[in-house]
């Protein structure tokens, strides 16, 4: 069984494989950017997507391996205790929508950059919002899929 | 419309709402649709806070 080539799994595999790595060179030139001069054009993906492609970029980043393989392991061991990840994923959302936009307002003015800069500008500014304290004391799992 | 946002948390963190077999939906127990349940119920939530409030004005 272990020395013999699974030949249809392994067409599927290079298929998407060949297939993504191709649309991801493609998109690069399709929506392409003037990535040097702007850092949230390299640092974020780039702004020329739109909203509906955007959706599913986002959808790609957010379900990760974690979603896809290490939950099902989780819940195949120990069954529906691996359920906490799903009320996980949905109380982030609401989380997101509302403490996101004030970490935008709050950088915006001087620079659009990613996370990394975001303590700097807050422990040697102005007083938070009280929205911008509550991921301390609040953060749902230990697991982050922010990274 | 703020305290909308809260629901969700409200109605997940706290396991023992929902930790019964019964009532069962399309043979679902319904510790399972409960949970399933809150993800639209999340997003309209979502949408009447986005709806209420101000717009958005770039900076």
């Amino acid at each position: 069984m272990a020395d013999r080539i699974d030949w249809v799994a392994l067409a599927i595999f290079l298929f998407f494989f060949i297939l993504v790595t191709v649309m991801g060179f493609l998109a690069a030139r399709w929506k392409s950017a003037p990535v040097s001069a702007h850092l949230d054009e390299w640092g974020l993906g780039g702004r020329q997507f739109g909203t509906w492609i955007t959706w599913f970029l986002v959808g790609g980043d957010f379900y990760t391996a974690y979603t896809v393989i290490a939950v099902p392991a989780l819940v195949y061991a120990v069954g529906a205790y691996g359920f906490f990840a799903l009320p996980y994923t949905i109380i982030v959302y609401p989380f997101v929508f509302a403490v996101m936009p004030v970490l935008w307002r709050a950088r915006m003015p001087r620079a659009t950059s990613p996370r990394p800069m975001w303590s700097t500008a807050s422990t040697s500014r102005a007083p938070l919002n009280w929205r911008l304290r509550l991921p301390a004391w609040s953060r749902p799992c230990p697991i982050s899929r922010f990274s | 419309m703020w305290i909308l946002l809260l629901l969700p948390f409200i109605g997940l963190l706290w396991v023992p709402f929902y930790n019964f077999h019964e009532p069962a939906l399309f043979g679902f127990p319904f510790f399972y649709w409960y949970q399933l349940a809150w993800v639209p119920i999340s997003s309209l939530l979502i949408w009447l806070v986005y709806r209420s409030r101000a717009g958005d004005e770039a900076p």
